[in-house]
């Protein structure tokens, strides 16, 4: 799925087909279920209920099961992700960035904005925007995208 | 006044509920010797984050609490705690169930937690974040084990997170190396995907029935339900899921990329540990909530595991077969490894499910061994810097013989020769396939095999029959490293003769999900 | 009253325009967008199935995928800021060391 070279409106072709076949089994399975009457919460009081289901507490008047251990392993799942987050995205020692020399905040595509902002302004910068935040659907100006941008 | 009064309903009144008595706790003990030292790591690290004389002490740390963690797991299987007359453990209401299947799998768990370790801090030596490293280890150890006693539907999805985020950091956590982040970025991109689709499938599952409790859906189920539809398709979105997780077709083409490019002790953890993960609880949803009594009439999940038992089998290891890195091929072999695992579940409902699903388990344990001191051989060689082809091992049996033994009775015993517990734990699946009528499972089974014997024995042949390259010479004998690689030989040899051990314990405690 | 199919196609629609996302962008960020949808359908499914059923067992889960979805951003953030340190892009393909 990621390795196809190009995009282009053709090539969106047959993920659009395949999202928009599985939408249609989903809903040939939803509409033919038979669901009965819901049933509701009565007017019964339902964020202090979510509260006491989530501690595990009684006095919530909406059944529930119990979420306690979810919420110490979800303790867990936060710590890990704060260490992974910071340890992926801290900077290495002298303040430099591994492998790149300056920093650059568009996503990489522009270095040679500049230029353009200089013999048009306005189209250029808007094609830059348009290059920057969604590189599929600039049509037929994917060449845009610099090959000699990498790092290294 | 009305203060004080909802102070007083706010003591008296609300109490938990469900919260184990304190006896029980003592069943979570490797749980909690995990997390506690993941959290001890923390702080070692917060004291004197840019000491690199903390090595030994974070390492050691790391390394005491995965062992403490195994002993208390041998101790509670051995003392019989969630099997037997009693019953399995439930705590918090059933959200975390200890039988002797949790258990069982914990042991594989902090096994391989242990030698990854161990073999840590001989690869990490002069790398920095080793704090953070030996911590995520141990938080994803924590989320598997949590994953073996998830008890509903809810605890499954938040303990495999728990399990899968600290494993994307670690594949990518070389962040200079090209390969290695590209690994992480793969492996988090479709593990990101396939947890969206288990997400999906859960909410699918508790459209159905209502419930996200294991037993509770079960319950749901045993009368017939009217949502076949919905049903069905959130059974398979839920495996999907665990495809993922195992390595298994159709989610499987991130495992050559991840492992291939992620340390090699951290391939060695996720092949292994997270594979048994994956299948762990796998077997659990599969054999208790959608239990096939109750669900083949309207969601015949069997067939499914077929294929995908047969068609895993089959890609993993004729991909292997054609691969020229041995690191690459082994990840291959590990999803050829997921195929046969799977038998376990495609052979379920035909009378004999605490035999087929024993046999599944045992072979995982075996796995555990052999695989994780493969890629630990592996690691070795990175070490050595010696290169990653067939043809850089050429003649290392004359620098490192005692490795290279290791590495052929690893080799062996994957391929499934009588030289380690790998011919036993296959062979159970074997009779476990035939004795259910499974004929065309048992025969891929034994072609796939005959095929892995090929590639296994390529690289014995370059260990041992090959000269060696004028260039070949290695620098030291790294003394984690040589512990974590001859240890897990010496138990893979060991589980040829000692298998009925692990094997009587293994079919009672999946028995013990049937009755 | 709006019938439980309504929620259940309105999910199964967003769903899918996530997986139509995640196949067709090449931008990591997009990727991440698109993951963030398909979880969200769970979640309307999740609250509506426990207005159906009359227990609060769903709507607390959704809370519980809210919050994973959140640190599941935070470590992918962090992997793409190293694709990026590393290849100057966050484009998927661009990262092409190893085959799949």
């Amino acid at each position: 799925m990621t390795t196809r070279p190009r995009l282009n409106l053709g090539s969106h072709l047959i993920p659009g087909l395949v999202a928009l076949a599985l939408f249609v089994v989903l809903a040939l399975v939803f509409l033919t279920a038979s669901f009965p009457a819901p049933q509701g919460f009565d007017g019964a009081p339902i964020t202090p209920s979510i509260g006491y289901a989530m501690f595990d507490l009684a006095g919530g008047q909406i059944p529930s099961e119990s979420f306690l251990i979810a919420f110490e392993i979800i303790d867990l799942v936060l710590i890990a992700a704060l260490a992974a987050a910071v340890m992926l995205a801290r900077r290495e020692g002298d303040g430099k960035l591994v492998g790149i020399e300056e920093i650059r905040t568009d996503g990489g595509h522009s270095r040679d904005s500049t230029t353009d902002a200089d013999a048009d302004p306005d189209s250029g910068s808007d094609a830059e925007v348009t290059n920057d935040t969604d590189p599929n659907t600039a049509t037929g100006s994917d060449t845009a995208t610099p090959t000699g941008e990498e790092a290294n | 006044m009305v203060i004080s009064a909802s102070l007083v309903t706010w003591f008296s009144g609300p109490t938990l509920q469900t919260a184990p008595p304190i006896g029980d706790w003592v069943a979570l003990t490797p749980v909690l010797l995990l997390g506690l030292t993941a959290l001890i790591l923390f702080v070692i690290d917060s004291i004197d984050p840019d000491d690199a004389s903390n090595t030994p002490a974070l390492a050691g740390t790391a390394a005491v609490g995965t062992v403490l963690a195994l002993g208390a797991a041998v101790v509670l299987l051995a003392a019989g705690i969630g099997q037997g007359q009693g019953g399995a453990l439930r705590l918090y209401g059933g959200q975390l169930i200890v039988d002797g299947m949790a258990l069982f799998f914990t042991v594989i768990f902090t096994s391989v937690a242990t030698l990854v370790i161990v073999a840590s801090y001989d690869y990490l030596a002069d790398r920095v974040y080793q704090a953070e490293y030996y911590m995520l280890i141990l938080l994803a150890a924590t989320g598997m084990t949590l994953m073996a006693a998830a008890g509903s539907l809810a605890t499954v999805f938040i303990s495999l997170e728990l399990a899968s985020l600290p494993s994307y950091a670690l594949v990518a956590f070389l962040k200079d190396n090209r390969g290695s982040v590209e690994a992480g970025l793969k492996y988090f991109l479709i593990g990101a995907l396939s947890s969206a689709i288990f997400a999906y499938g859960i909410s699918l599952v508790y459209g159905a029935t209502g419930r996200l409790g294991l037993d509770a859906i079960a319950q749901q189920l045993s009368g017939g339900t009217q949502l076949v539809g919905i049903l069905g398709v959130g059974v398979l979105m839920v495996a999907g899921g665990f495809a993922f997780k195992t390595a298994s077709v159709p989610f499987h083409f991130w495992a050559p990329a991840a492992y291939e490019g992620a340390p090699a002790p951290v391939s060695a953890f996720l092949s292994s540990a997270s594979k048994a993960a994956g299948f762990v609880v796998a077997f659990r949803v599969f054999a208790v909530a959608f239990s096939p009594d109750a669900v083949a009439a309207s969601v015949d999940w069997t067939l499914a595991f077929w294929l995908l038992a047969a068609v895993t089998m089959t890609i993993g290891n004729f991909a292997a077969a054609t691969q020229d890195k041995v690191k690459r091929m082994l990840a291959y072999s590990s999803v050829g490894h997921a195929g046969y695992v799977l038998i376990g579940l495609a052979a379920l409902n035909a009378g004999q499910n605490g035999l087929v699903l024993g046999a599944s388990m045992i072979h995982l344990l075996v796995y555990g061994f052999m695989n994780t001191g493969a890629f630990l051989f592996v690691a070795l060689a990175e070490h050595w810097e010696i290169g990653r082809t067939f043809e850089d091992y050429n003649g290392l049996g004359t620098q490192a013989p005692i490795a290279c033994v290791a590495m052929s009775v690893f080799m062996f015993s994957l391929a499934g020769l009588p030289v380690g517990g790998g011919f036993m734990s296959k062979y159970f699946i074997l009779v476990g396939a035939v004795g259910t009528g499974h004929f065309v499972l048992a025969a891929l089974l034994l072609i796939n095999s005959a095929l892995s014997l090929y590639y296994y024995s390529r690289v014995v042949r370059s260990l041992w029959f090959e000269d060696p390259a004028d260039s070949l010479s290695i620098d030291g004998y790294p003394v984690g490293l040589y512990a974590a690689v001859i240890g897990a030989a010496v138990i893979t040899f060991l589980l040829l003769p000692g298998i009925f051990l692990a094997s009587d314990v293994a079919t009672s405690a999946a028995s013990a999900l049937f009755a | 009253m709006v019938a439980v199919q309504y929620y259940l196609l309105l999910s199964g629609a967003i769903f899918c325009i996530g997986l139509f996302g995640i196949l067709t962008r090449r931008n990591a960020l997009f990727f991440l967008m698109s993951v963030e949808l398909m979880l969200n359908a769970a979640n309307i499914n999740l609250v509506a199935f426990s207005f159906q059923y009359g227990n609060l067992t769903g709507q607390v889960f959704s809370l519980f995928i809210t919050a994973l979805a959140a640190a599941e951003v935070a470590v992918g953030i962090g992997i793409i800021l190293v694709l990026y340190r590393n290849f100057g892009d966050v484009d998927v393909t661009k990262a092409t060391t190893l085959r799949w």
